[in-house]
């Protein structure tokens, strides 16, 4: 025989049980649409792949500046400084965006060039209302 | 005999089930919106053709041309396999330089249903000399996404 003390709190345990777990998947959910709302993996692809245009479509010796207002707006809100979002790898021949602390989107470029002096420059101040990229390109020597 | 219980065990599954539908039809809704890579091959064909047009002459046919010296292009990038560098005579069949994966030409040549998984190219003619040459470049390169 059953003892009705034990089967109210199974009946308890099982109430709660799924009221946890309907929390967390609420919780999991909204945590998912609003890391999508900020865009994170849409800006960094986008940047990663313009940026690497660029770069095969210049010549040596130029300067390049690129307005990355919205790229710098979303990844100061995600926590990353601007010296971090905008990677080069010369030896790899990859442009690396990064606009959040856990997500990172790299593209290859295929000319022979690299980039130096690689600096955001933020000339509306902290708030980077206005923010823009500045690399120079140069002969692979 | 069935123990007191046993339904609200069987319950549990039934409220995963449902969780994991509900789940499910979240993120694809929201992938199918936000998910889809921005397009850059066709751009990046058209790249690499303007920049390898501008250094395309009669070498390509001659034994030992380097082409990643003469046009300054990246070997290790290209030789990734995402690529496709195609000139052909249209006079003579046996005039050809190919660099990359020759089967992006077939790919991108099909005009049936298309994936998107196929390559983009551009593809033209060039006229060297008093020969006329059919060229082909395709690109299938995909972004890379980690976790830091």
């Amino acid at each position: 025989m059953n003892r009705r003390g034990g089967a109210g709190d199974n009946v308890l345990t099982w109430n709660v049980s799924y009221f946890i777990l309907g929390i967390a998947f609420f919780v999991l959910a909204f945590w998912w649409i609003v890391g999508l709302q900020d865009g994170i993996g849409r800006w960094e692809d986008f940047y990663a792949k313009e940026l690497a245009g660029v770069i095969d479509n210049a010549r040596a010796e130029q300067d390049v500046w690129i307005d990355v207002t919205p790229a710098t707006r979303v990844g100061l809100k995600n926590g990353k400084s601007l010296s971090e979002m905008f990677v080069f790898d010369n030896e790899e021949n990859s442009v690396g965006v990064s606009l959040s602390t856990h997500s990172s989107t790299r593209y290859y470029f295929f000319t022979n060039l690299r980039v130096v002096d690689v600096r955001v420059e933020v000339p509306s101040g902290d708030n980077a209302l206005t923010s823009r990229l500045h690399f120079k390109i140069l002969e692979v020597e | 005999m069935f123990k007191k219980g046993t339904g609200e065990a069987l319950m549990f599954f039934a409220f995963i089930f449902l969780i994991l539908i509900i789940g499910s039809g979240l993120v694809w809704g929201t992938s199918s919106f936000y998910g889809r890579d921005y397009e850059f091959r066709h751009i990046e064909a058209g790249l690499l053709a303007e920049h390898t047009l501008e250094c395309f002459d009669e070498r390509f046919f001659a034994g030992g041309f380097d082409i990643y010296s003469e046009c300054r292009l990246n070997k290790e990038v290209i030789e990734e396999g995402n690529y496709l560098i195609h000139f052909e005579s249209k006079k003579d069949a046996n005039r050809k330089f190919t660099l990359g994966v020759l089967d992006y030409k077939n790919q991108c040549s099909f005009s049936g249903a298309r994936s998107d998984d196929w390559p983009k190219c551009v593809d033209g003619t060039i006229t060297l000399g008093d020969e006329e040459f059919y060229y082909v470049f395709g690109s299938n390169q995909n972004k890379q996404r980690s976790l830091i």
